[in-house]
């Protein structure tokens, strides 16, 4: 078979499927909504990735975190002491470049005469190396609070609408479980200021909680890797550094953001093929409705085989024929159907609220695969149509 | 040119056998004119289609242009009905959908040659029939007798060995039929070999040669040369045996197609 015949083929097809418009726009049909479900639900999906790694981002990706986990089963009595993981931020400057460690409890927050149990957090100046301390008003707390053992605060917004009524709280004393701290600087609103939001929040220094609270060890630290590179031989260097000290594997957890991301993506990842795999379903129905209209044009056209069989069309000529006619049907549909997915995916993305993200990839692949739809469910009537007897076929009317 | 010998064709239908053609041996030499006459059920359609290389027979040797045409592939078989044959049939057989010149195309299109070649050829046919004109339309758009003229130039094309026609005139008015028949016998002037298939004795006798067929046998095998000149004596009664001087039609119905 040469390269005319083909372009032969291509324009006898042509001509077959604009003689029959109607016909052909509801045979396409079915590919049409296959392919555009593909190109929507991926979309939707990768959207929906990427808006979750955005936020898990602005933790910043060379973030590690050290947990500790005190008895419980499996878990060791011992702890880590601060200095140990100062230690190892003095010996693996390469690796990393701040430490801060953090509490975290609830306290009782008093503010005059109203009382609100507030979450709160403690940690050391170079947290605001490591992670964005979201301070709108004032300041963050310093090395000379942290020195100092300072009775100082950062408060959240909703402390500051609850109890200052938007006023600015800079200078002003709030109580602690009884103990005065003075409010030093204010977070800007991260939820919806309600009470039961992390805007109830109260931050001071972890010098100052480790006396206030009585508490002699800090189960959590943050490290920040050098760059993003290295993260991953940070988090191996740092549970090498704390299984040597404690002389056990387990009780503790080092985690990295980009851990995090790669679990979520890859989760993310299966979920969106699962969901392009449900619409592909629909693809296939696609090819099967192609299948059906093929069948009944071979049988419409049953003397127009056996004339041009008559006249010398060999059985791969008609073969082909009809091949390239389902092919260019169903490719059509593809086209259309990535159109149509790109305009409802981007409507719904919009309404949703996320990004539609398209990938180049899969809409080759969902072409790719109609195309492949088309020539697959062709095969068998064009098989019909080149088998057909020249004399059968000219005797039918 | 064209060689039957001891050719058999039996269809089986259900537990019967039927002997469409029982042993027909037939010699045809280029250049000549033959027609071949026969009533409904004699088996002159199947002699047609085996000629026409449409079917292939269930035995005897049958040879076209010196290639033997008995044990080929349905391919081999498109190839050579392709390259040797021209059909003109009753119905015209043109597809609608294409216009005159394309349906004049498309033998040469399965042949593989060059667009710009091609309807150079194509258009050459139509105007031999004297078409040029009407080039673009459709066959809906055509008289009969124009898309007879079609389907001839279609046949032509090709510059096939032989021309086999099928009831060439069946579905045509008088006039029509004439002008096809002066046709066929101009491409008989231009050394075309011509076989034509009819149940028409009025038509049987332009040929130069009348061979009749009854029951999947020949039964008679007739020289119409020197008649041609004039106008022909050659009687219903050397034919068949219908009565003298009525006009043989075979089975009145117009013809059984192929």
């Amino acid at each position: 078979m040469n390269l005319s015949k083909l372009s032969q083929s291509f324009k006898m097809s042509v001509k077959s499927i604009l003689g029959n418009k109607g016909r052909s726009a509801l045979t396409m049909l079915g590919i049409i909504i296959g392919v555009a479900s593909v190109i929507i639900l991926t979309g939707i999906g990768n959207g929906a990735t990427s808006s979750i790694t955005d936020s898990l981002s602005s933790l910043g990706t060379k973030n590690i975190t050290v947990s500790m986990s005190r008895g419980g089963w499996g878990g060791s009595t011992r702890t880590i002491s601060l200095s140990d993981m100062q230690k190892f931020l003095e010996e693996n400057e390469d690796l990393v470049e701040a430490m801060s460690p953090a509490i975290s409890s609830s306290v009782l927050l008093k503010c005059g005469n109203e009382n609100t149990t507030s979450m709160f957090s403690a940690y050391d100046a170079s947290y605001a190396e490591i992670k964005d301390t979201n301070v709108e008003t004032g300041r963050f707390i310093s090395e000379f609070d942290v020195k100092n053992r300072s009775y100082v605060c950062i408060v959240g917004s909703y402390i500051v609408k609850e109890y200052f009524g938007g006023a600015s709280p800079l200078g002003q004393t709030v109580k602690l479980n009884g103990t005065p701290f003075k409010i030093i600087g204010t977070y800007k609103e991260l939820g919806d200021s309600s009470e039961s939001s992390s805007d109830n929040a109260v931050t001071v220094p972890y010098t100052t909680a480790m006396r206030f609270l009585k508490n002699k060890n800090i189960t959590t630290f943050y490290f920040n890797a050098k760059s993003e590179d290295v993260v991953d031989i940070a988090v191996s260097e740092i549970k090498a550094y704390i299984t040597k000290k404690l002389g056990t594997d387990s009780g503790f957890s080092v985690l990295s953001v980009a851990e995090m991301l790669d679990t979520i993506n890859e989760i993310m990842g299966t979920l969106t093929a699962m969901l392009a795999g449900i619409a592909a379903i629909s693809l296939i129905v696609g090819g099967i409705g192609i299948m059906n209209i093929m069948t009944v044009s071979v049988s419409e056209r049953t003397r127009e085989i056996g004339i041009r069989k008559a006249i010398g069309a060999r059985t791969t000529d008609i073969l082909l024929q009809f091949l390239v006619e389902s092919a260019i049907l169903s490719s059509m549909g593809g086209i259309v159907g990535i159109f149509v997915g790109f305009i409802l995916g981007s409507i719904v993305c919009k309404l949703i609220n996320i990004q539609f993200v398209a990938q180049f990839n899969m809409i080759l692949l969902a072409f790719g695969f109609s195309l492949f739809i088309g020539v697959f469910f062709g095969i068998a009537p064009a098989k019909k149509a080149a088998k057909l007897h020249p004399i059968d076929a000219l005797r039918s009317e | 040119m064209i060689k039957l010998e001891d050719i058999t064709k039996i269809y089986k239908m259900g537990e019967n056998e039927v002997r469409a053609l029982d042993g027909v041996s037939l010699h045809i030499k280029p250049h000549e004119f033959v027609s071949v006459i026969g009533p409904s059920g004699s088996g002159k359609s199947t002699l047609m289609n085996i000629i026409g290389c449409l079917d292939v027979a269930t035995g005897g040797k049958y040879e076209i242009d010196g290639i033997d045409a008995s044990e080929m592939t349905d391919n081999q078989l498109a190839d050579l009905r392709n390259k040797k044959i021209g059909f003109i049939f009753q119905q015209y057989n043109l597809l609608a959908k294409l216009s005159a010149l394309e349906n004049v195309e498309l033998p040469l299109i399965y042949r593989g040659i060059p667009a710009a070649k091609r309807q150079e050829m194509a258009m050459a046919a139509l105007k031999k029939v004297g078409l040029a004109d009407k080039a673009m339309h459709k066959p809906t758009e055509l008289s009969g007798g124009q898309q007879q003229r079609v389907s001839v130039a279609r046949a032509l094309c090709g510059n096939p060995s032989l021309i086999l026609a099928d009831e060439p005139t069946g579905a045509l008015d008088s006039k029509s039929g004439a002008e096809i028949m002066q046709m066929i016998h101009d491409l008989h002037k231009d050394g075309n070999t011509i076989v034509i298939i009819t149940h028409d004795l009025n038509i049987a006798k332009q040929a130069e040669r009348i061979i009749t067929i009854r029951d999947g046998k020949i039964t008679s095998d007739i020289d119409n040369s020197e008649d041609m000149a004039e106008s022909s004596n050659v009687k219903a009664s050397d034919i068949g045996d219908n009565e003298n001087g009525k006009t043989a039609d075979f089975d009145g119905t117009g013809g059984d197609g192929i």
